[in-house]
């Protein structure tokens, strides 16, 4: 009887042992794991902020102008362009819509737009 | 020992009055007795057991009341919080500067330094034709007097850029050694070089906002927003440049200010240069004239005579001045730029900038009032904006009646443009002066400043600004819908204690909308030349009044100021000015 609890004893301690050592390597290699995402961290970090210096120096003002100016042919907006939804004058009532002189064959965008606008329309009343 | 009587069966270790209980060995139906040495063995035997024992039990007691402690009482399940591993922050050493929309300004990025041992260095002269091929700037003589100089450490070249490195890599030779450093980075280079500023190659701040904040930059991780807006600080830079270009200037200065809230949205100071490498520019483009730059403003400070006169309740918009004829006091002479006949109202004075009509204002004002009035608007201390870069005003000491009138209209005092644009944004923001300011305010606070004219002054002083830009010296500030105001301001530049006539400091001081001003645009222009567009005037109102019209147009859509559309003929400032000619015309007549 004693020896029998002697040998279980041992193999309880060898198992625990074993468990322990394996759980100890599991969390060392979580931990090397870790740290090399932190190192990746920083990496990344530091390759961002690269990235985020050229883009400031790439989106400098005076080169974004001369760019807009040889491609896109804008100007800055005028004050007179600028107008409030008051200023604006009313449509008289019998004037037919613009898009009516427009061939069905060439649908315009906004008459391609205008069912799905009443169908969302007929959605929110219901 | 012996003189005691031991009773048998007694251990003569123990005490004789020892109260333990005879042991007795008693087995079941069988006695055994021991007797003498035997027993006596066997009692200490048992009392050390029990000793051993009772040490054991209080071991096992301490650990299990410890287990229940740990298992049941303090923290009977899983914690509820996860506590994780926190991921590292990336440390740099200094903080960025960004603008007011987070638009990076200056930042640290590590770089990789180049050194070598000498005294490592197997094959000097190989080694420097190599390095001479990667790193072509690096002349190949200078390489080689380093590295067979008797030194342990030498630097080859600081702050590589990753192309650099890998060029140097590549070459593989083993005596070359990498360190990473710090470097700062001004990504828009000339754009803010002298509101940000610039540090040395181990990252001390030498001028600036890098200077000023230097040890808080040091610290902190979150980056450091400025006031400025660099769309806004863009469009003021090339306005000045362009008009430089123009008229042959040889400096120009720019700013841009809430009137609100004392923030600088915009400052320029033109010739310029590029931060990231500070050593190549001249002392003069370090020069900040925005802040540290002290000038005679000219005309422009006519508006802080009249502020002053029609605040004191010296005279009102409807009083008028003869200025006829030059006034000659003390070996000066004061006249006109362009002479008028007759009586002139306040208003007209102002909008034709007379300095014959405003020097009588201030005679009237008086010297002390004058002076007190000044020091009110912060023209007798430098300005508080966070750069070290300061200038001192310069005044007259003793102040004599000659210099009242003189410093009337903006001769005989010296300030800061910075210190100019705080008075003129409290003049038209209803009378509060508050400091300018080059770090960004949390939106919609309301920053505490100083009062130092009534709303009713303000209200006037405003009109009498809309004049002159509709009607006055300043026409050509006129940003169509923007309602601009302002004062414009020629000055003869001191040149060895003489005003000359051909080097002048033109100048023009405006805010928009004159109906609720938002901004306060200032541009001044050192030493323009006159050219034929301008029939060869060099005055403020032809040579900065169109810059900043040009500013004003471009930033006001930029910074969310909605255009007014009115009748000319409706501005209150129209009808202020039909009734007071009127008033004059017909006291002039009597």
């Amino acid at each position: 009887m004693r020896r029998v609890t002697g040998i279980l004893g041992l193999v309880i301690a060898a198992v625990a042992a074993l468990f322990l050592f394996a759980v100890k390597q599991e969390v060392r290699q979580m931990e090397d794991e870790l740290r090399a995402t932190h190192r990746n961290i920083l990496a990344q970090q530091e390759a961002i902020q690269v990235l985020e210096t050229e883009w400031s120096y790439l989106n400098q003002p005076a080169r974004i102008a001369d760019l807009a100016k040889r491609h896109l042919g804008l100007r800055p907006i005028s004050a007179a362009r600028i107008v409030s939804l008051d200023e604006l004058p009313f449509r008289a009532a019998n004037i037919k819509p613009a898009s009516k002189q427009i061939s069905p064959s060439q649908p315009s965008d906004t008459t391609r737009l205008i069912p799905a606008v009443s169908k969302s329309k007929a959605r929110v009343a219901q | 020992m012996s003189q005691h009587p031991v009773p048998p069966g007694r251990s003569n270790c123990y005490p004789a009055n020892d109260a333990l209980p005879q042991p007795s060995f008693t087995g079941n139906g069988a006695r055994v007795r021991v007797d003498g040495s035997t027993a006596q063995a066997l009692e200490t035997g048992w009392t050390r057991l029990l000793a051993a024992g009772l040490v054991f039990a209080l071991a096992f007691l301490v650990i299990g009341g410890r287990l229940i402690d740990l298992t049941v009482l303090s923290q009977g399940s899983e914690p509820k919080i996860a506590s994780g591993p926190t991921a590292p922050q990336r440390e740099t050493g200094r903080a960025d500067i960004v603008d007011r929309n987070g638009v990076l300004l200056a930042t640290t990025l590590p770089t990789a330094s180049l050194w070598a041992n000498p005294h490592q260095v197997l094959n000097p002269r190989e080694t420097a034709t190599r390095l001479n091929i990667a790193l072509p700037e690096l002349s190949r003589e200078k390489i080689l007097a380093e590295l067979t100089s008797d030194r342990g450490f030498v630097w080859l070249k600081r702050g590589l850029t990753p192309r650099q490195k890998y060029a140097v890599n590549r070459l593989g030779i083993p005596s070359l050694q990498f360190q990473q450093e710090p470097r700062r980075f001004y990504p828009n280079a000339a754009l803010t070089a002298h509101s940000v500023g610039f540090t040395d190659v181990d990252d001390n701040g030498l001028t600036g906002i890098e200077r000023s904040f230097d040890s808080a930059l040091r610290g902190a991780v979150q980056p450091l927003a400025l006031s400025l807006d660099l769309r806004v600080q863009h469009i003021m830079r090339q306005a000045l440049a362009d008009t430089m270009a123009e008229f042959k200037a040889i400096g120009a200065a720019g700013l841009v200010m809430d009137v609100r809230t004392g923030e600088i949205i915009a400052m320029t100071s033109l010739p310029d240069f590029d931060p990231n490498r500070p050593g190549d520019a001249p002392a003069e483009a370090r020069f900040n004239r925005v802040s540290l730059g002290v000038y005679e403003m000219g005309s422009v400070f006519k508006i802080f005579t009249n502020a002053m006169a029609l605040e004191g309740g010296i005279v009102t918009l409807d009083d008028g001045y003869d200025v006829s004829k030059p006034i000659r006091m003390a070996g000066f002479t004061i006249s006109d730029f362009k002479a008028k006949k007759g009586r002139l109202s306040i208003p007209e004075i102002f909008m034709y900038s007379s300095n014959i009509g405003t020097a009588q204002i201030a005679m009237d004002v008086g010297t002390e009032a004058q002076r007190e009035f000044l020091a009110r608007l912060g023209f007798m201390k430098p300005s508080a904006i966070e750069l070290s870069e300061v200038g001192k005003p310069m005044w007259p000491t003793p102040w004599r009646e000659i210099n009242t009138l003189t410093i009337s209209y903006g001769h005989g005092i010296a300030v800061t443009p910075v210190q100019l644009v705080s008075a003129v944004a409290a003049i038209v923001n209803g009378g509060i002066l508050r400091p300018a300011t080059l770090l960004r305010q949390p939106a919609g606070t309301e920053v505490a400043g100083k009062r130092v004219i009534s709303e009713r002054t303000s209200r006037q002083m405003r009109q009498l600004m809309r004049l002159v830009v509709t009607r006055g010296t300043g026409r050509k500030a006129n940003a169509e819908g923007y309602m601009v105001g302002g004062k414009t301001g020629t000055a003869d530049k001191l040149v060895n204690g003489r005003y000359a006539r051909d080097a002048r400091v033109a100048s023009f001081v405006g805010a928009f909308p004159m109906t609720n001003p938002r901004y306060v645009v200032f541009v001044t222009l050192d030493e323009p030349k006159g050219n034929a567009s301008t029939y060869n005037y060099a005055t403020g109102g032809w040579i900065a009044a169109p810059a900043v019209r040009r500013v004003v147009e471009q930033i006001g859509p930029l910074l969310g100021v909605a255009p007014v559309r009115t009748n000319p003929a409706d501005e209150e400032s129209e009808i202020l000015y039909v009734r007071a000619s009127a008033k004059a015309g017909k006291v002039a007549a009597n």
